[in-house]
């Protein structure tokens, strides 16, 4: 008796250009602001303690989209700024940059925000969040001892995602 | 009262300060790298020296004269008033430098000779360049117009609108009235706002209205001459 | 006469090309200076759909100017200066910050090159026609038209050198 298709992750990962150690942190928002997950390879500084620096990249990650969606230059019709939006409505962002880090977001239908820190001079890395949330689906939505809303706590997600970092350019 | 009296002064050094920059910096250019030492200052010939000075450094401090004496008055008029007396002490000072400089100590006393001194000498050693124009007035037998496309002083300078046709130019027209007055022919000196067809920006030309003594001396020495 | 479904779909594409090229697409959307307190100091827009109100524009800058600090803070090493560039979905937000203070930022097309060569431009305009001008207070609206007329200019040569490439 055969179940549904192998488990294997569907689309391959993108190619990585270089390897290296070029990601910082990571960051797995849901849609009501919880921090689901948090990742940390390679951060020098530390300012604030973790939950203050949670809240602070949300709320950054908030603003920056309402920002984003009250200044789009291709649409008449904005809303007023700071009114909170679906997901998926008005102009978003996807990824911005400093003189010491690149910080690159997706946000899925369902509110899941990803945020990749990496090393200022990485390339897009829209295809490699998609890659992340596929992970994300795989290892901690069909786990069935996964509560939605809680935190990540899978062994499986934390290694793959590690690995998988590592090949990011 | 007192203070009144004394504030001319400070504004006649910082007015120095501003314009005269351009020589002063060149006359300090003498002697460096040079290994003969002048033990008294009246030794030193006075060579034109490096006769640039950097154009930023000149700006901002004649934007701080702007506003300094921005603060000093109520109205418009005498803000003009203020930067033409400003220039006023360059312009003396400039006439004496100039006439020992290029001149042999010789002082130019014929009209068109001195007009034409403040037109090409004086503009060159002040803004580096020739201006733009000199022309006689149309209209009036006494008026002549100095013109120039970009006067250097308004460079970086727009005038707000709610001042009207004021022009900082002023401060040149006091340059001007400070070389024809010392020099013999007082004249009432202006800096008007001209529009130039096909032009953005108007041009500044400065109105030479000579006094009536000049104008008469000037035409006694023609008959007389004929 | 007759011209076959392909021949005239490509003759309709060579036409929308050559329209697009004498008139080519604004890519430049808007510009913003912010002083260091983040008050607006100057908008301009180059046309973007639904231009923003004086309300909102004043708005939009306050809030940019507190993202770019808190960018700062999530920095993962030392050093950092706030964000340079923001790529949204319809567009790139490029911003340069000068010493004092004082934030440029020009919103443009998705992928818009030389935009940090155009801000330091318009930074060196800025000091020239705007700082050297004594009829302007620092840290106030810019009002200065010799500053407007350099920046039109100066936004101008950056379009015409956008229709060579």
């Amino acid at each position: 008796m055969q179940f549904f298709g192998g488990s294997e992750i569907s689309p391959s990962p993108p190619v990585p250009t270089a390897s290296g150690n070029n990601a910082h942190m990571m960051y797995v928002f849901n849609r009501n602001g919880v921090c689901l997950l948090y990742r940390e390879w390679n951060r020098l500084l530390h300012t604030l303690n973790a939950q203050q620096d949670h809240k602070l990249m949300f709320g950054l990650l908030f603003s920056l989209k309402s920002l984003t969606a009250k200044m789009d230059p291709t649409n008449a019709e904005k809303g007023n700024l700071g009114v909170p939006q679906l997901s998926g409505q008005g102009c978003s962002f996807h990824s911005f940059r400093t003189n010491t880090y690149k910080l690159s977001f997706m946000e899925s239908p369902s509110g899941i925000k990803i945020i990749l820190v990496t090393h200022p001079r990485t390339g897009d890395l829209r295809e490699s969040l998609k890659y992340i949330y596929n992970l994300y689906v795989e290892y901690v939505v069909k786990n069935p001892l996964y509560a939605p809303g809680t935190p990540i706590r899978s062994e499986l997600f934390n290694t793959s995602l590690d690995q998988y970092v590592r090949t990011i350019a | 009262m007192f203070l009144r009296s004394s504030r001319p002064y400070s504004e006649k050094r910082q007015a120095n300060k501003g314009s005269s920059k351009r020589k002063s910096r060149g006359e300090n250019m003498i002697g460096v790298g040079k290994i003969k030492q002048y033990s008294n200052v009246l030794d030193k010939p006075l060579s034109k020296g490096k006769q640039e000075v950097s154009l930023s450094a000149f700006a901002f401090l004649f934007s701080e004269l702007v506003q300094y004496n921005q603060t000093q008055v109520d109205n418009i008029a005498e803000l003009e008033r203020r930067l033409e007396d400003a220039g006023y002490a360059v312009g003396a000072r400039v006439l004496e430098l100039l006439c020992h400089r290029d001149k042999g100590n010789r002082r130019e006393t014929r009209l068109l000779g001195i007009l034409s001194f403040v037109h090409s000498t004086v503009w060159k050693v002040l803004f580096g360049k020739v201006a733009d124009s000199l022309e006689k007035g149309t209209e009036h037998e006494d008026e002549y117009m100095i013109s120039e496309k970009e006067l250097l002083v308004n460079r970086f300078i727009s005038i707000p609108k709610d001042m009207g046709t004021f022009n900082c130019g002023a401060f040149v027209a006091g340059i001007v009235r400070g070389v024809l007055d010392s020099a013999g022919f007082p004249a009432v000196v202006t800096a008007h706002f001209v529009p130039v067809e096909g032009q953005q920006r108007p041009r500044t030309t400065i109105l030479i209205k000579f006094a009536e003594e000049v104008l008469t001396s000037f035409s006694l020495i023609v008959t007389l001459f004929l | 006469m007759c011209m076959s479904h392909q021949d005239s779909i490509a003759l309709k594409l060579s036409l929308i090309d050559s329209e697009k090229k004498r008139f080519p697409m604004a890519a430049i959307y808007s510009l913003y200076i912010i002083n260091k307190s983040g008050g607006l100091i100057f908008y301009k827009d180059y046309g973007s759909a639904g231009r923003m109100d004086t309300n909102d524009s004043l708005r939009v800058a306050s809030l940019w100017h507190s993202m770019h600090v808190i960018s700062q803070q999530l920095s993962p090493t030392t050093g950092c200066s706030g964000i340079e560039l923001l790529e949204a979905d319809t567009f790139d937000l490029h911003c340069f910050q000068s010493l004092t203070g004082t934030k440029f930022f020009v919103v443009c097309e998705p992928g818009t090159q030389h935009m940090e060569s155009l801000l330091k431009d318009i930074y060196e305009l800025y000091t020239d026609y705007v700082l050297k001008n004594p009829f302007y207070e620092m840290e106030m609206p810019i009002r200065c038209e010799l500053f407007d007329i350099n920046l039109s200019q100066a936004v101008q040569k950056d379009r015409v050198a956008m229709l060579g490439r």
